[in-house]
């Protein structure tokens, strides 16, 4: 019999729709510490952060025969976790008035450069803890999910459900953000 | 939610599970919610249609069409008379349709405006199509043969003549005198007016016959209306203007 440790979410997520329910726990151990991590990014409390955490392994495992096991798991559980912490903050009213997202109107060219990336990942980890909240919320989440989360731009474009190439000119344009950000606070 | 401390998340989420308090929706769910989805996405569709249809018919069917060409009173005239309120509650189906559309993998993978225009050109590539077999026509035709009421008079409103006191007036030569050219209204459904048009001036009364159907655009003023320009007009093509016929002329 395969180890747990390596099987893919995907073939667990399988074996849970086909009834191996107990499974469940290994997708909590997998995710719980990286959801709380993301939600720390969007809500200040860590009893929140937490509850809503559980809300969303609870919707997970209700939803779960919704997940098609040819798509990547990880990026359906971040939907659900961004939504969840999307309504939580909206609730909250803390949600600031965003701007119409004119990015995904129309297509753009994606220039994703995974070498030059990992050359300033320190660098904008370090911006982003110091500046993280000077930014726009949706410059902040899509930077999170890129340098904090490693998540490829396929998988950041199924999460927030946005065309590729907008991830590609957004993390362009959060970057330069924050980027100016990080220089007002460090002149 | 309620938290006991002494247990990890996993045992407390696990707990639910096994104690049934959580469970799977069954695979039933989704499938029947992507159906809804489908269903409610093709009726928004289907009455986006019917309203461009409609807003189609009724400019043909108001004859209004050679207003288009009458200069800035013409197209003033043309915005006045169209139908705004169901070009409304079609914009309002689009954006419907369209956020169901994000819904979908196919309609978020794709730029916004993208999705639009191929929702937009086949949209309107079906309303062509219908127009064009004349479909509307034909449930207007039924219903004036049933008496029924169609779509609470939408369909009699649409066909009903522009009243001559608006100055616009599809008609037909009935009569020349030496001051007026006594014309009757187009009305392919009612009883037909008579109206008293003075042509503009420099139009020699010669070149117009009893018989000849002109669209005229003026101002009425105690029972008379004061033609500023006319054209030649087809009732047959529902609308369409003969550029030809050689009767146009703009003061």
């Amino acid at each position: 019999m395969e180890p747990l440790e390596t099987i893919t979410d995907e073939v667990i997520a399988s074996r849970i729709q086909n009834g191996e329910s107990a499974l469940f726990g290994v997708i909590i151990e997998r995710y719980e510490q990286k959801l709380t991590r993301y939600g720390r990014k969007f809500l200040p409390r860590d009893e929140q952060i937490e509850d809503i955490v559980q809300d969303v392994f609870i919707k997970t495992y209700q939803y779960i025969k919704g997940f098609d096991t040819t798509r990547k798991f990880s990026s359906w559980i971040y939907r659900i976790a961004h939504n969840a912490f999307i309504n939580e903050i909206k609730k909250s009213h803390r949600l600031p008035q965003l701007m119409p997202d004119f990015d995904i109107l129309v297509s753009h060219t994606v220039y994703e450069d995974p070498a030059a990336e990992k050359r300033e990942i320190a660098d904008i980890r370090a911006q982003l803890e110091q500046s993280l909240d000077k930014i726009s919320p949706n410059y902040k989440e899509i930077l999170l999910l890129r340098y904090f989360e490693d998540m490829e731009y396929k998988d950041i474009a199924e999460i927030l459900q946005i065309p590729l190439g907008t991830v590609s000119v957004r993390i362009q344009r959060a970057k330069q953000a924050l980027k100016d950000a990080y220089l007002k606070l460090h002149p | 939610m309620t938290t006991d401390p002494l247990t990890t998340m996993q045992q407390r989420v696990l707990a639910e599970i096994e104690s049934h308090q959580v469970s799977m929706r069954p695979k039933f769910y989704f499938v029947l919610h992507t159906i809804t989805l489908v269903i409610l996405a093709t009726i928004i569709l289907l009455l986006s249609i019917s309203f461009s249809t409609y807003i189609l018919f009724s400019i043909r069917a108001s004859h209004h069409t050679p207003l288009l060409f009458m200069g800035g009173r013409g197209l003033l005239l043309f915005f006045t008379f169209f139908p705004w309120g169901v070009l409304f509650f079609d914009m309002v189906c689009i954006v419907a349709f369209q956020h169901i559309l994000q819904k979908f993998r196919l309609g978020y993978k794709n730029p916004l405006l993208y999705t639009l225009a191929i929702v937009l050109v086949c949209m309107l590539g079906l309303v062509f199509v219908i127009d064009h077999v004349r479909i509307e026509d034909q449930i207007l035709r039924h219903g004036h043969q049933t008496n029924m009421p169609l779509l609470f008079g939408a369909y009699e409103g649409a066909h009903a003549p522009t009243n001559p006191d608006y100055g616009v007036c599809p008609c037909i030569v009935k009569a020349i005198t030496p001051d007026f050219v006594i014309m009757v209204q187009h009305m392919p459904y009612g009883r037909p007016r008579d109206i008293s048009v003075l042509l503009p001036p420099g139009i020699a009364t010669s070149t117009i016959h009893v018989g000849d159907k002109l669209f005229v655009v003026g101002k009425f003023r105690n029972g008379v209306l004061y033609a500023n320009d006319q054209q030649a007009w087809d009732p047959e093509s529902d609308g369409d203007t003969d550029s030809t016929a050689g009767t146009s002329t703009t003061p």
